[in-house]
């Protein structure tokens, strides 16, 4: 092998191997915590303690299966200390969240829906999922909107 | 069921149940309210469409600019599937369903599933065809935006007129439930001053009623006295008018002895007559209230024999008998109106009974009074008779019976304007037993007393 086809290899293998860390790497959300900036890929997000939760939704039929982290534990984890936090969709959705609504409620982070990780075809690659048929306060339109899906970037206020 | 249980139980008892039903028909009425008041279902559909139109329309824009760019017309397109893919499935579906816009969107939504940059890179024709289907799903979009819109809009205005007709609704029970509630108080009001005013009414016409029978009682009581008196004068006159007609029999004088018992039978009579006028004015000054006893404690025994030896006195023939058991015996009274009695009851013992047969009094005490007797040995009373008469002398009103006498009923009279009484009874062995009792102390002092 001369040495500029081992070049090429090189370079090669190097393209294929950061093309595939940067899949495995890629950043999913942002958390812009005040102090600082926190980014999540895939791995870190599944890192955190994942919770199962079973609900329906305002836009699906039947029950819809969810996997993700606690909203409280993924702040808590980026030390966001804030009341309230903006949340960016990547449809420029953006929203106020009481972060309150975290604390008074398991509000996951969902990752999977159905056991499928979600894609940003879908709502992912994260849907921030009220716990909607646990509480019966939580069935109204003031909640409805806080389910952002296709979250990209959390910012405190 | 009569008239008036009907409208004095009946009506109110169905009024408070239409009231109590009233008002829990607008309590009923306000939790369902307050149930409904609630935001559920895809009511921001409009919202849905126009960000599937904002989708799409960014997608034609980075095809325009960026064509053969696969990195950003696959992100848009990956934005653009999202939504489209959202607004025709599930409710969202169901929703454009009704509006029966469905079929063109779900339809041009499928040309653009097909031109899909992430299964194969587009070529150009095909980029262009992508552009174009979108302008066909914006123009669909925008007809089925404007039909949401329009239903939206009727689905909340139904609600608010709902609302507005349940409140109404609630108001009028409320409204008609407090009226009801006034009126039942009202009832309740009136009925208690009814039966107030029925008993004043009562009361008034109880109190006439005793009034006009104690008017009735004074004028048969005048009537008969007028009666008694009259009868009880006229005798004695007529005995004097005889006496007098035998003094001067035949023109002449009559021999001295019938002269002096015809002069002796003139003179009882007068003292008769002066006697029944002293009595017919005590009664009078009785009746009016002039004459009031001057009640003291006195001792009985002295005026009892003084009035025993003045009846010995005008009876000279009779054997009048007095016996008294103790040496003092004290009572409440009038000394000269227990005389009066005494004296009408003595004169009444001497004119009903044989002139052959002595009247017996005893004077003792018993039970906290003093009393004194009258026995005779007359015709005596039968238990009927003397029934009756004790009655009527416990009454107090009628006036004396035929023959009975004014004496007796003004011994009466007098025995409980002393707040005494005069029994009646027959004696043993034959005649009548009167007896006079009076109090030894006022009855006032006594009650204080205990």
């Amino acid at each position: 092998m001369t040495q500029f086809s081992r070049r090429i290899f090189l370079t090669a293998a190097l393209l294929f191997l950061s093309a595939g860390l940067a899949w495995a790497e890629e950043v999913l959300l942002t958390i812009e915590t005040g102090q600082g900036i926190e980014t999540y890929d895939r791995a870190r997000l599944e890192a955190l303690p994942q919770v199962e939760l079973t609900t329906h939704t305002t836009v699906t039929d039947g029950p819809q299966h969810f996997t993700g982290p606690l909203m409280r534990d993924l702040l808590a984890d980026a030390g966001v200390t804030s009341d309230t936090v903006l949340a960016l969709a990547l449809n420029d959705y953006e929203i106020d969240l009481p972060v309150e609504d975290f604390t008074r409620y398991d509000v996951i982070a969902a990752l999977t829906m159905n056991g499928e990780a979600m894609s940003p075809r879908d709502k992912g690659p994260i849907w921030i999922v009220y716990p909607r048929d646990a509480h019966r306060e939580l069935q109204d339109i003031n909640f409805d909107y806080r389910w952002v899906w296709q979250l990209t970037r959390i910012e405190a206020k | 069921m009569n008239q008036a249980t009907f409208w004095r139980t009946t009506v109110p008892v169905l009024l408070l149940m239409l009231c109590v039903g009233l008002l829990v028909y607008g309590f009923l009425r306000l939790r369902a309210i307050e149930d409904s008041m609630r935001l559920d279902d895809a009511t921001n559909m409009v919202w849905v469409i126009s960000q599937t139109q904002v989708e799409a329309l960014e997608l034609q824009v980075v095809l325009a600019e960026s064509p053969g760019d696969t990195g950003r017309i696959g992100e848009q397109y990956d934005l653009f599937r999202s939504r489209i893919d959202m607004l025709t499935q599930g409710p969202q579906l169901r929703f454009l369903e009704r509006l029966e816009v469905a079929g063109p969107v779900v339809g041009a939504a499928r040309a653009a599933q097909r031109l899909d940059p992430a299964v194969r890179q587009l070529a150009p024709y095909e980029e262009q065809a992508l552009s174009r289907e979108m302008g066909v799903l914006v123009r669909e979009l925008n007809r089925a935006a404007n039909r949401a819109m329009v239903s939206e809009w009727r689905v909340l205005s139904d609600r608010l007129g709902s609302y507005r007709t349940a409140v109404a609704q609630v108001a009028y029970s409320l409204g008609v439930g407090v009226l009801l509630a006034i009126y039942l108080g009202w009832r309740i009001l009136a009925d208690r001053r009814a039966r107030l005013d029925a008993e004043i009414l009562r009361e008034r016409s109880q109190r006439l009623e005793e009034d006009l029978d104690r008017e009735r009682a004074t004028v048969a009581h005048w009537r008969d006295f007028a009666a008694v008196v009259s009868h009880q004068f006229r005798t004695p006159l007529a005995v004097i008018d005889s006496a007098a007609q035998r003094m001067y029999r035949r023109g002449q004088p009559a021999a001295p002895e019938v002269l002096e018992a015809k002069q002796a039978t003139i003179r009882e009579m007068v003292g008769s007559l002066d006697r029944l006028v002293d009595a017919a004015l005590l009664i009078g000054r009785i009746d009016h209230q002039i004459v009031r006893p001057q009640q003291v404690i006195v001792d009985l025994a002295p005026p009892v024999r003084s009035i025993v030896e003045e009846m010995r006195r005008r009876h000279p023939g009779r054997r009048i008998s007095l016996a008294v058991e103790e040496p003092e015996l004290h009572a409440w009274c009038d000394a000269k109106l227990v005389q009066h009695a005494l004296m009408n009851l003595i004169d009444n013992a001497v004119k009903y009974s044989p002139p052959d047969t002595a009247v017996d009094l005893t004077l003792f005490r018993q039970d906290e009074q003093v009393a004194c007797t009258v026995a005779d040995r007359g015709p005596g009373l039968s238990d009927a008779e003397a029934e009756k008469l004790f009655a009527r002398f416990q009454r107090g009103e009628d006036a004396p019976a035929a023959g009975t006498g004014i004496g007796l009923w003004l011994a009466q009279r007098l025995a409980l304007l002393l707040q005494g009484r005069i029994a009646v009874q027959p004696r043993t062995g034959g005649g009548t037993l009167f007896t006079l009792w009076m109090p030894e102390t006022p009855p006032n002092q006594k009650e204080d007393a205990e």
